[in-house]
């Protein structure tokens, strides 16, 4: 169904849902310090979160994300923390939806080419 | 002085005597066999029991506090992992610096059945309690119960049908019940050194002995830290706090709320042993203290508790000097030496009380764990961990005195001592000792199965049985039995000088 990523109040959410599996957390370097001592973290089989991300750990661990085909979803934190705490991909399936905009169909009679 | 000394020396075994009186008490109740009230079958577990269906099952949220645990991570994981068990998940909270963390990133243990979840703290604080309240944090919002294990604990498959089917049954009379404490099994390395065959020796007279009696007695038991099952609205509505022994001043908090813990000693979870002395003296420096430390400041709460019994305050006032008790004994030990040198003691003295208040409570303990082993049908192996056992006792009497005296006396505890774990295995033998268990329970009368009452013998009493039980009853006599002795003498002097009573005498005995 899904891989994505939300960096909400500082923390940084990866979350997979449906068939889809959690990237394995070694696929961060150790000098990203991501998943390591002096950062607190959680992983669940569906959702991993580091609190307080610094800038340049965001910049690198989006390049890592991208690669491994997450996309990044802008969803309420509550409903993040709920995910990791209940497993309950239902309602994060559905904000994820209500979340993606239709994209916009531009037709050949319109728009300023003419 | 030598008068002074003697007095004290009078006191302070007297107080001791007192403690030895209960754990010989203990050790006559747990060998006694008998189980008049049924009280003890709140403890039982029925093997044949038909369990929950997945669909009946409430959910168990496991609890796994971590702090640098390389040695023992995957051991303890995977045996959660593996619980038979439907509706459950794993909830580790974890504060490690070391390569623990590489187990909780290991991609294995991203799963579903059980859901598995890791926290890891960037900090220690609040020390266990903290992290333990971290995992009460992310457990999933509808868990009806929690259960703990410390990392260096194995816990068998069937252990959560096993606390959830005492629950089940205790609950239905007396005070709610909100946690059942089953037993810490300190047994897979026992074969170490003689330290562990002591510290084996001791777990097994609190576990299979004092904690029984306290149970068939209704009094104070206590949440231990590690193989228990709470309940998730209780645990919630409490949580946990930052104390280095969080799990004492848990318990406290339970029975001031009004419940009630529950003991058996047939939940098992095995358990390696600390090794090396000065683990043991760390871990039981932090224990003293910690737990003098509540006692300080829950005392008057406790005791003008409304919500607590006389026998669980009894139990609490018991408790309360528990970590003195070796320093009381060593001083009056001294001040009767004293006063044999100076030769002076009080009128009512006489050598057998001095030299019997010193025996008496230097075997009570030894005695328990001696009655603990033979009841877990380990004897014959174990009887020389008795040594280890007692001089573990002494020697850990000032470090504990100190520490007790420091968490009396200073305002706020000191910080939390891990105890390290090797994983180092020497023994596992899980399957007979519960099937030797078993046969103890029978031995109580208790029935076990659905067998009718009577079909399965009671556990003969046996030689060596009776000889404990013999050695405890003269053991708590020995102090007073020149007394009895002469007081027996005098009558039977009175008797025979009266012709009429000497008459009587004769004619009633022949």
């Amino acid at each position: 169904m899904g891989k994505h990523f939300a960096v909400e109040q500082g923390d940084l959410y990866i979350f997979t849902t449906g068939p889809d599996v959690m990237l394995g957390l070694g696929s961060f370097s150790g000098e990203l310090g991501l998943f390591e001592a002096g950062t607190a973290w959680r992983v669940s089989s569906r959702v991993a979160v580091v609190e307080d991300v610094l800038h340049r750990q965001l910049e690198s661990a989006q390049i890592v994300l991208r690669l491994h085909g997450y996309e990044r979803a802008s969803l309420p934190r509550s409903a993040l923390e709920s995910y990791f705490v209940d497993g309950r991909e239902a309602a994060i399936i559905e904000r994820i939806l209500a979340g993606r905009m239709p994209v916009p169909v531009v037709s050949a009679e319109g728009g300023d080419e003419g | 002085m030598g008068l002074a000394a003697s007095y004290i020396a009078l006191a302070l075994g007297g107080l001791c005597f007192m403690y030895a009186l209960k754990y010989y008490a203990s050790t006559l109740i747990a060998l006694s066999l008998l189980n008049p009230e049924g009280r003890l079958d709140d403890m039982v577990i029925r093997p044949e029991e038909p369990r929950l269906d997945y669909a009946e099952q409430p959910l168990v949220s496991v609890h796994l506090p971590f702090y640098n645990e390389a040695n023992v991570a995957r051991r303890i994981i995977d045996a959660c992992v593996d619980l038979d068990y439907g509706n459950y998940e794993v909830l580790v909270a974890d504060d490690s610096r070391d390569q623990t963390l590489e187990v909780l990133r290991d991609p294995e243990y991203r799963v579903d059945t059980p859901a598995v979840k890791f926290v890891h703290r960037k900090d220690r604080s609040g020390f266990k309690g903290g992290a333990l309240q971290e995992a009460l944090r992310y457990m999933h919002p509808d868990a009806e119960y929690v259960a703990v294990f410390d990392a260096d604990f194995i816990p068998p498959p069937d252990i959560i049908h096993k606390f959830l089917s005492v629950f089940d049954r205790a609950s239905g009379a007396g005070k709610p019940v909100v946690a059942v404490q089953g037993y810490q099994l300190h047994y897979l390395n026992k074969n170490e050194n003689w330290l562990t065959k002591g510290v084996r020796t001791e777990y097994s007279g609190s576990y299979m002995v004092e904690r029984v009696a306290e149970e068939a007695l209704g009094a104070m038991k206590m949440v231990s830290g590690s193989v228990f099952m709470v309940r998730a609205d209780a645990l919630r509505s409490l949580g946990w706090t930052t104390s280095i022994t969080e799990d004492w001043e848990l318990t406290l908090r339970l029975y001031l709320e009004g419940y009630r813990v529950v003991y058996t000693p047939l939940i098992q979870a095995p358990a390696e042993i600390p090794s090396t002395v000065s683990r043991l003296v760390r871990q039981r420096m932090r224990w003293a203290e910690g737990h003098t430390h509540a006692v300080r400041r829950y005392f008057w709460r406790v005791l003008l508790s409304d919500r607590m019994t006389a026998a669980e305050k009894a139990e609490f006032l018991y408790f309360a000097p528990y970590y003195l008790q070796s320093l009381l004994f060593i001083l009056g030990t001294a001040c009767w030496i004293v006063s044999e040198v100076y030769r002076r003691r009080p009128p009512f003295w006489t050598p057998l009380l001095g030299w019997g208040l010193v025996v008496s409570n230097l075997l009570a303990v030894p005695m328990m764990g001696l009655a603990g082993v033979f009841l877990e049908g380990d004897l014959t192996d174990d009887y020389p961990g008795v040594l280890g056992f007692a001089a573990i006792s002494l020697l850990l009497t000032p470090y504990q005195a100190y520490a007790a005296l420091k968490g009396l006396l200073e305002s706020r505890e000191g910080s939390w001592v891990r105890t390290l774990k090797t994983g180092f295995i020497t023994d596992s033998l899980i399957g007979v000792k519960f099937r030797s268990l078993v046969s103890w329970l029978e031995g109580l009368g208790v029935r076990l199965g659905g067998g009718p009452p009577g079909a399965v013998p009671p556990l003969p009493r046996g030689p060596v049985r009776r000889l404990l039980m013999a050695a405890c009853v003269l053991l708590m006599a020995l102090p007073f039995l020149d007394r009895a002795v002469s007081l027996a003498m005098a009558l039977a002097r009175l008797l025979l000088s009266d012709p009429h009573l000497a008459a009587s005498w004769g004619a009633i005995f022949g």
